[in-house]
């Protein structure tokens, strides 16, 4: 007894000193966070971020992305050209790509991956959608062991970008694949050693729910200028760390070495950067996008006959300038100010200033005028005619919705709040709710009847890979979904915009193509934006050739992150 | 009886220290709940948001050294180079603190329209004596407005609960037999499947265009049927050990009627257990919505309850930056330990026997 | 008795299987599926998603669904979670694991400390000490976990140096084994001070009480009489009677373990069933959800069944079999 209190009295004693600090063995390793466990280690059913992150370290395909610039880049390819109108797409590989067990990667793999895997029915594989165009996949065909050619009936202008996608072993995955087991092939549950990777690192460890160890890929192929074999770091561990305080917290205590942060946390990390060896990178908006969306569906539900959404609602909805005077409503400055603490841009477009070439700079804004909200209320005779405050239309119907957003995501609850105020303060009656996210989903996708929400969606690297938000058919097509005559006249120009954008070979014309579209999601609000923020990045000072950027995160040249010596 | 307990209650107040404390608490709080209009200087949400996350004001007796009216300072919100959030006071200019101030309007007892103020400081200046939140709304007056929310949802929680326990327990220890296993084996379900998660599932079958009044109802619903099961076993339990007394059976021999004999014989005898009952299980209601606004599941933004004002500090960093918004959380612990303190007193009174525990 | 802890455990099991289905039930009553997540996902298509609700038998009537559940769960398999691609029973294994451990240092503490003030404040009634120890004890029973824990985080993060989420460091592994052990005896420091203060406060006062009931016996006026040392009378004769009932709320504490500490173990970040059944909950993670409703409910069943035999043997006069199956 005595002696467990010596004990006891102890723990208070040692924690006076600090942590325990490990030993001086193993600095060549990086420590990072992630949100969330990871799923599974297999690329192709891959589908949260929290697992593709690890899987893009381990599995690389012909070509990448920069995740600066966002431009196509050679990478198991060294090269790549299309003929036939953008129909056929011949890759170059390099020579001698290994396996990291010592295998030869050849073309061959390359079709298994592609035919086998992600273009195979029975398999559930999150990147066949973006091989996929006008319902038609390509044909692969081997043409040597470093040639490959993929074959569509249609043009598809984005391939190379699409050929970013994971390269899997034929030798290790076949008999999977032939046994209809490949799904559940390199589960979170696979003995490490039994991935064959062909990145630069591959996986050493997994402590269910706590972390994953990588290390580094003896085989992989890429040098830097000096000749020296990449990666420079022995070993990268992902840290599974749920909530974002204990993120930071766990930073401070210099557990953790680079980590994303948002507005909120600035002020209380930048004056610790001195005191805990540290910088904070500023590198701009975040790709996503969050949006304030009114239902306009007039559809009925096929079964009951009665419309998903009350036509009155409806009808204020499908109103063009009752969307602008709401986007003139809210106030996004202060939304800046208070939200994000002041480190955020305000959005117009569907495409973030971060997301690369394609970002259309001249949409039409909606600064922030309540006045002029209140008059085109009026003028479309959206007026308070019984003097309790609450605006009418023309028939009559007081104007009350609600705003619905998921629980859970701080920011988005929190600017849900401010705009359900600003809307109220032009005279609507507007409620606000969260609820979770999948009853949330569920009424997108399902049901169809919810009046107004705020949401969020990941900004992908091409306009094209949005499709589902934008054609009229798209599932994703929030206002309105899976149309089958596109019913507004703006809505067929965008669905003839991204089926000509998706045949167009030339850069320059896509570019005007998806402006164009830009230009009218600006006009038209099926979407009324809000502010983004601003993505800030931890770093340790003793890490070389961290480079974050809104598009890669500071993640995308991990091979060639390096550690100071001291 | 009830006037000489009563009584008994009264004097201990007044040997009892701690019990006097925590019932002036129960009644301050309850009283500002009542007058949460009148008490608190702003409408919940009346905001500004130019004050984002102001300090709580100090109130200034002193102006140049020489003794004053009370007033309050002008400060004016920047942003430093680390963006951290800096009032810097505004020179000269002074708010004087005001008793009975007309301000926002607001319905009293939803009877009468009002707009006097216990205090305040006019219209050009802000007062927050606990501090704004993030959007510049006077953190008291939404402690006032949220205490409407907080203190009686346990009244009501275990009015429901009570008439659910009363009954079913009732029934089933009177009539015994297959109704009474029916009974005690749903009890038993409900009580294995755990509270937390039936407070999640059940939350998640709520419309989300229902207005707060409704969300409320429906919270104070869901707590009490996570409630009713333990107190349906316990009372259960009375009501056998009581029908086999003398005075039950004897009006059960004379032939009364069933109901007279529940209302007559087993109710007043089992009514003391339920005084306590009630005052213990008022904190796991409070906590019970507590836990589902914080988790944003509850009461819902611009009205207040403690729990969704806690909201806004589930981030340790938003604390070390903000520390005042941990204050609701106070508001709670106090309602909590009054109810503990008085619930501790009538159990001595009235039931010294019977030791009952809160489960949530 | 064991026939009265068999029949016990068949009830239970009884029981168990009605929960499951109240839970199954609930969980389709609750609208929109997992696969919300993936729907939102522009890159993903619908037909992926259809396929993958297919796999996973989403678009199959309730009833069949649970009957397909309980014929697996007949065969031992508890089922698959979606969102961790995982068998259950080891994603419950694993954070019960958590749970039990973080909560077996709280019952540690917790008893360690409230029993000798307990008996401490008997000994002393009405002494400052003892006024002073109960005002605490009520303080320690009525402050809400969730607001101490956030209070304590906050201190912590403010002095610096303390962990405050989660349950080791970075870098556990490479740790020596001392190292390791004070690592996660300082992760555990605030979960377990926040969640023993409300249960030590209640301890403590239960303590305390029995302890001057059994003061006031004949026997202690007896041995006090017969001229025994002071604390011979308290030590030998008072305590052990004073311990005895307590025996039995160890049992209900037990019981308590698994759903007790959710809400900490969530705003804390401690790896434990809090977190699981809240993520399971909110992502509609069928079979997870079900098998964390199972898992809880067992533990409750096991520390009820315990208390109970613990009372029956601490106590000869209570019969096994007449208590009924409650």
């Amino acid at each position: 007894m005595r002696r467990l209190l010596l004990l006891l009295a102890g723990i208070p004693a040692l924690s006076g000193c600090g942590l325990p600090e490990p030993t001086g063995e193993h600095r060549n390793r990086l420590v990072v966070s992630s949100v969330s466990p990871p799923r599974t280690f297999n690329p192709v059913v891959a589908r949260e971020t929290s697992s593709t992150d690890i899987t893009d370290r381990l599995f690389i395909g012909l070509t990448r992305s920069d995740g600066v610039t966002g431009e196509v880049l050679p990478y198991l390819a060294t090269e790549w050209e299309s003929s036939d109108g953008g129909r056929a797409w011949e890759f170059t590989l390099r020579e001698e790509l290994q396996w990291s067990d010592g295998e030869p990667l050849t073309a061959e793999d390359v079709k298994f991956t592609y035919d086998r895997l992600y273009l195979n029915p029975d398999i559930a594989a999150s990147g066949r959608d973006i091989l996929t165009v006008e319902g038609e996949t390509p044909e692969v065909t081997v043409l040597s062991d470093t040639r490959i050619r993929f074959e569509y009936s249609e043009p598809y202008a984005p391939f190379p970008r699409a050929a970013a996608l994971g390269i899997l072993p034929q030798h290790v995955l076949e008999d999977r694949v032939d046994a209809g087991t490949f799904e559940s092939a390199w589960g979170v549950g696979t003995d490490p050693s039994s991935i064959v990777v062909n990145g630069p690192f591959m996986l050493a460890e997994y402590r269910t729910g706590q972390r994953v160890v990588l290390e580094r890929n003896p085989h992989y192929f890429e040098r830097d200028e000096n000749g020296e074999s990449l990666p420079y770091l022995d070993r990268v561990q992902f840290e599974i760390v749920q909530n974002l305080d204990v993120q930071i917290q766990k930073f401070r205590l210099g557990e953790l070495d680079v980590i994303g942060v948002t507005g909120q946390y600035f002020p209380l990390l930048s004056p610790e950067r001195d005191r805990f060896d540290f910088r904070l990178e500023r590198v701009g908006p975040a790709t996503g996008t969050t949006f304030l969306a009114f239902n306009m569906n007039t559809g009925e539900d096929p079964e009951t006959g009665r419309p998903y959404l009350d036509p009155v609602k409806a009808a204020w909805f499908n109103d063009v300038e009752f969307r602008r005077a709401a986007s003139y409503a809210i106030d996004r400055e202060e939304i800046i100010r208070i939200v994000m603490n002041g480190l955020g841009h305000p959005m117009w477009g569907p495409l973030s200033p971060s997301q690369g070439p394609f970002h259309y700079p001249d949409v039409r804004r909606y600064p922030y005028d309540p006045d002029r909200a209140r008059q085109i209320l009026d003028e479309a005779g959206y007026i308070d005619r019984s003097g309790n405050g609450i605006r009418q239309d023309p028939d009559g119907n007081p104007i009350r919705f609600v705003i619905v957003t998921n629980a859970g995501s701080d920011t988005r609850v929190r600017m849900a709040q401010m705009v359900r105020r600003d809307l109220a303060d032009i005279g609507l009656d507007v409620g606000f709710n969260q609820i979770d996210f999948n009853a949330l989903v569920n009424q997108l996708s399902f049901t169809f009847d919810w009046e107004v929400v705020v949401m969020g969606l990941t900004g992908g690297p091409d306009p094209h890979f949005g499709s589902n938000v934008w054609l009229s058919s798209g599932g994703l097509h929030m206002w309105h979904p899976m149309q089958e005559e596109p019913q507004r006249p703006w809505e067929a120009e965008i669905d003839r915009i991204f089926v000509e954008a998706v045949r167009e070979a030339d850069d320059n014309r896509r570019r005007e193509l998806y402006s164009e579209w830009q230009e009218i999601v600006g006009e038209q609000l099926p979407f009324i934006y809000l502010p983004n923020e601003e993505m800030i990045f931890a770093i340790r000072d003793r890490l070389e050739n961290v480079e974050p950027a809104p598009l890669g995160g500071y993640m995308h040249n991990l091979e060639r992150i390096a550690v100071r010596d001291e | 009886m009830l006037r000489r307990r009563l009584r008994q209650f009264w004097d201990m107040c007044w040997t009892n220290g701690f019990l006097l404390s925590a019932v002036v608490c129960l009644t301050l709080l309850y009283l500002v709940a009542l007058f949460a209009g009148f008490v608190s200087p702003y409408h919940y949400d009346n905001e500004d948001r130019t004050r984002s996350y102001h300090p709580p004001t100090r109130i200034h007796v002193f102006d140049d050294g020489r003794l004053t009216r009370p007033h309050v300072r002008e400060y004016e919100l920047t942003f430093d180079e680390d963006y951290r959030r800096v009032f810097v006071p505004v020179e000269g200019v002074r708010h004087d603190l005001r008793l009975f101030v007309r301000g926002d309007t607001y319905s009293f007892l939803g009877l009468l329209e009002w707009d006097l103020h216990l205090f305040g400081v006019g219209e050009e200046g802000r007062i927050y004596l606990l501090g704004a939140d993030s959007r510049g709304r006077d953190l008291l007056s939404r402690i006032a407005y949220g205490a409407q929310v907080s203190m009686t949802i346990g009244l009501v929680g275990v009015a429901i609960a009570l008439l659910f326990g009363l009954l079913l327990g009732g029934i089933s220890g009177y009539y015994g037999g297959w109704i009474d296993t029916v009974i005690q084996r749903s009890t038993e379900i409900i009580m294995i499947i755990p509270g937390f998660f039936l407070l999640l599932a059940l939350r998640a079958a709520f419309p989300p265009d229902w207005d707060s009044i409704r969300v409320y109802f429906f919270i104070i619903v869901i707590l009490s049927f996570i409630g009713w099961a333990s107190l349906a076993r316990v009372i259960r339990g009375m009501v056998l050990s009581l029908r086999e007394k003398e005075f039950v059976a004897a009006a059960r021999v004379l032939g009364a009627p069933d109901r007279f004999i529940i209302t007559r014989h087993l109710i007043p005898n089992t009514a003391s257990y339920f005084v306590v009952y009630a005052s213990i299980s008022i904190p796991g209601y409070i906590l019970g919505e507590s836990a589902l606004s914080l988790l944003g599941l509850g009461i819902q933004d611009p009205h207040a309850s403690w729990g969704n004002l806690l909201q806004e500090a589930m981030s340790i960093t938003q604390i070390q930056l903000h520390p005042w918004i941990l204050l609701p959380g106070f508001f709670i612990f106090v309602a909590v330990m009054s109810f503990n303190i008085v619930g501790d007193a009538l159990r001595d009174l009235l039931d010294p026997q019977q030791e009952v525990t809160t489960t949530i | 008795m064991l026939g009265f802890v068999i029949r016990r455990l068949l009830v239970a099991a009884l029981l168990l299987l009605a929960a499951s289905f109240l839970t199954f039930m609930m969980i389709q009553l609750a609208p929109g599926d997992y696969l919300a997540q993936l729907r939102m996902n522009p890159q993903i298509g619908d037909d992926v998603v259809e396929q993958m609700a297919e796999r996973y038998g989403l678009n199959d009537p309730v009833l069949v669904q649970y009957g397909r559940w309980l014929g697996n769960l007949a065969r031992g398999d508890m089922g698959f979670s979606f969102v961790h691609e995982r068998p259950v029973a080891g994603l419950v294994w694993e954070h019960l694991r958590n749970t039990i451990f973080l909560m077996t240092m709280v019952i540690l503490v917790t008893w360690l400390m409230a029993l000798p003030m307990g008996i401490y404040c008997a000994i002393k009634q009405n002494r400052l000490t003892d006024r002073v120890l109960s005002a605490l004890a009520f303080v320690g029973l009525s402050i809400p976990n969730f607001f101490l824990c956030l209070v304590v985080m906050w201190l912590a993060a403010e002095i610096g140096g303390i962990p405050v989420g989660g349950m080791t460091s970075a870098h556990y592994e490479y740790l020596s084994w001392g190292g390791k052990v004070v690592d996660v005896a300082l992760h555990m420091a605030i979960p377990v001070l926040v969640i023993a203060t409300g249960a030590m406060a209640g301890l403590q006062r239960v303590t305390r009480g029995n302890m001057l009931e059994v003061l006031r016996q004949q026997y202690v006026t007896t041995a006090r009489a017969r001229g025994l040392p002071e604390h011979r009378v308290i030590y030998v004769h008072a305590l052990r009677n004073a311990i005895n009932p307590l025996i039995t709320i160890f049992g209900y504490q037990f019981a308590l373990l698994v759903s007790g500490a959710a809400l900490v173990e969530i705003i804390y970040s401690w790896p434990g069933m809090g977190q699981l059944i809240l993520e399971a909950v909110l992502t509609q993670d069928l079979y997870l959800v079900v098998g964390v409703v199972l898992g809880s409910g067992l533990m409750l069943i096991l520390g009820n069944l315990l208390a109970d035999i613990l009372l029956g043997v601490n106590d000869p006069r209570i019969k096994f079999g007449e208590r009924g199956a409650s």
